[in-house]
C-alpha cells in the first residue's frame, strides 16, 4: 500500500492528472477503505462492492479533470461511489416502497445498548431501498434533500424509506438490545 | 416518529467495522488505466495519419454518371469526363447544325426538307455569372500573394489546375457558341462549367479561412 508519498492533496491531484500511477495508487489507498465499506453496506455483498469500487475509482481517475474543488475531494469521490452503487442496484431492480402515510406519532426506543454485530446483520437484511436511505442518512450523515438528489427520488420517499428502515431494524433488534 | 435513546443507535453505528478491498482490485484498476493510455496514444497516432485528395477526374466521372442517372437516354447529355473533350463535342454539334442549314438551303424537294429550331438564350446573363466569379478569382489571387503557404499546398494547387481547365473548356464552348449561334445544349454545358467553377472557388475560399 502506498498511503503517503509526501504530497499535498492538490499535488496528488496534479500528479494523478499526469497519469502518475504511484500518485493514483496513493489516492486510491487513501480512500479505499471508507468507500469500500460504504459500497458493501449499500449493496449488501462483497462481490458487488468489489465491482462498485473498481468502476467508481476508474470514473474518479477518468473524470478528475472535472473536479472543481467545490467540495472536498473525499466528498466528490464519495458521491461517485454512491451513484455507482445505485447504478448497480438499479440493474438488480432496487425497489423503493411506495409512499404511505408516515405515522409521525409513532414511538421508537433504541434502548441503552445495541449489539454492533447484530446491528450490522440487521442493516444488511433490510430491503435495498430501506438500507440505502438508512446508510446515507444515519451512517453517512446526508440530509434527505441530498439523498433525494443522489437517488433520483423525492424527499418524501427518502423520509418514508428511513421511517420503515428504522421500524424494521428496531423489530429485528428487540431481542438483541436492552 | 419519536425516537428515544437515539444516541444508542449512533454509538452502535460508530462501532460498525470497516472493510478493505482485496489487494488484487488495484491491479485491475491499474490495467484499465494502462488500456486508457494505450487507446489515447493510438487515437493520437491515427489523427496524425495523412489524408489524400482524389484526382479531379473522379468528380468529373461522378457528375457524368449523376447526369445520366437523372436523364437516362431522354436528353442529349454531353460527357464531362474531360474538359478538353467539351470543345471537340461542341464542334461536332456545330458541324451537324451547319449540315442541317445547308440541306435547308440547297434541297429543293420539300419532302426531304430538314428543319430545326434555334432557341435564343440571353448570353448577357451568362457573361454576368462568369464575371461575378472572375472578381472572386482575382481576390483569391491577390490573397495568395500574402498567404503563400496555403496557396502552395498540393490540394490548393490542384484546385487552381481545375479552374484553368474549366477556363479552357469555356473558351472552346464560346468558340462553338459564337460561330454557330446559340444552342441550348451548348448553353447548358456552359452553365455546368460555371457551376463547377463556383464550386471550386468556394473550396479555395474555405481553405483560406
Amino acid at each position: 500500500m502506498i498511503s503517503n508519498i509526501g504530497m499535498t492533496e492538490d499535488e496528488l491531484i496534479c500528479s494523478c492528472l499526469a497519469n502518475d500511477r504511484l500518485a493514483q495508487r496513493a489516492l486510491y489507498d487513501k480512500y479505499k477503505k471508507a468507500m469500500y465499506t460504504l459500497a458493501y453496506r449499500i449493496t449488501g455483498d462483497f462481490e458487488s462492492a468489489n465491482d462498485v469500487l473498481q468502476d467508481a475509482f476508474l470514473k474518479v481517475f477518468r473524470g478528475l479533470h472535472s473536479f472543481r474543488g467545490e467540495s472536498t475531494l473525499g466528498a466528490w469521490i464519495k458521491t461517485i461511489v454512491i451513484r455507482t452503487t445505485y447504478s448497480t442496484l438499479r440493474k438488480n431492480k432496487m425497489y423503493f416502497d411506495p409512499i404511505e402515510n408516515v405515522n409521525s406519532n409513532e414511538f421508537l426506543d433504541w434502548g441503552d445498548y445495541l449489539n454492533t454485530e447484530y446491528l450490522e446483520k440487521a442493516i444488511l437484511s433490510l430491503p435495498d431501498g430501506y438500507r440505502s436511505v438508512f446508510i446515507l442518512i444515519e451512517v453517512e450523515g446526508y440530509r434527505h434533500k441530498e439523498v433525494a438528489e443522489m437517488l433520483g427520488i423525492s424527499v418524501g420517499t427518502s423520509k418514508s424509506q428511513l421511517f420503515y428502515a428504522k421500524r424494521r431494524l428496531r423489530e429485528m433488534l428487540k431481542d438483541y438490545s436492552y | 416518529m419519536n425516537e428515544f435513546n437515539k444516541q444508542t443507535l449512533h454509538k452502535a453505528i460508530a462501532s460498525l467495522p470497516e472493510y478493505s478491498p482485496p489487494s488484487t482490485l488495484w491491479d485491475e484498476i491499474g490495467l484499465e488505466l494502462e488500456n486508457d493510455l494505450s487507446k489515447e496514444k493510438l487515437l493520437s497516432e491515427l489523427k496524425g495519419l495523412p489524408s489524400y485528395n482524389p484526382p479531379h477526374k473522379i468528380w468529373s466521372n461522378i457528375a457524368r454518371k449523376l447526369a445520366w442517372s437523372e436523364n437516362p437516354g431522354s436528353r442529349k447529355v454531353f460527357r464531362l469526363a474531360s474538359w478538353k473533350r467539351v470543345g471537340s463535342i461542341a464542334a461536332a454539334v456545330a458541324v451537324l447544325l451547319i449540315a442541317g442549314w445547308w440541306f435547308q438551303q440547297n434541297k429543293e424537294d420539300s419532302a426531304n426538307r430538314l428543319s430545326y429550331s434555334v432557341e435564343t438564350v440571353n448570353d448577357e446573363l451568362l457573361k454576368r455569372d462568369w464575371n461575378d466569379d472572375e472578381d472572386a478569382f482575382k481576390q483569391i489571387e491577390a490573397i495568395c500573394k500574402n498567404k503563400k503557404l496555403i496557396c502552395e499546398r498540393p490540394d490548393f494547387k490542384q484546385l487552381r489546375e481545375e479552374l484553368a481547365e474549366l477556363a479552357d473548356a469555356k473558351k472552346d464552348l464560346e468558340t462553338a457558341i459564337g460561330k454557330y449561334g446559340t444552342n441550348v445544349e451548348l448553353i447548358n454545358q456552359m452553365k455546368k462549367i460555371e457551376l463547377e467553377r463556383t464550386d471550386i472557388l468556394e473550396k479555395m475560399v474555405d481553405k483560406m479561412i
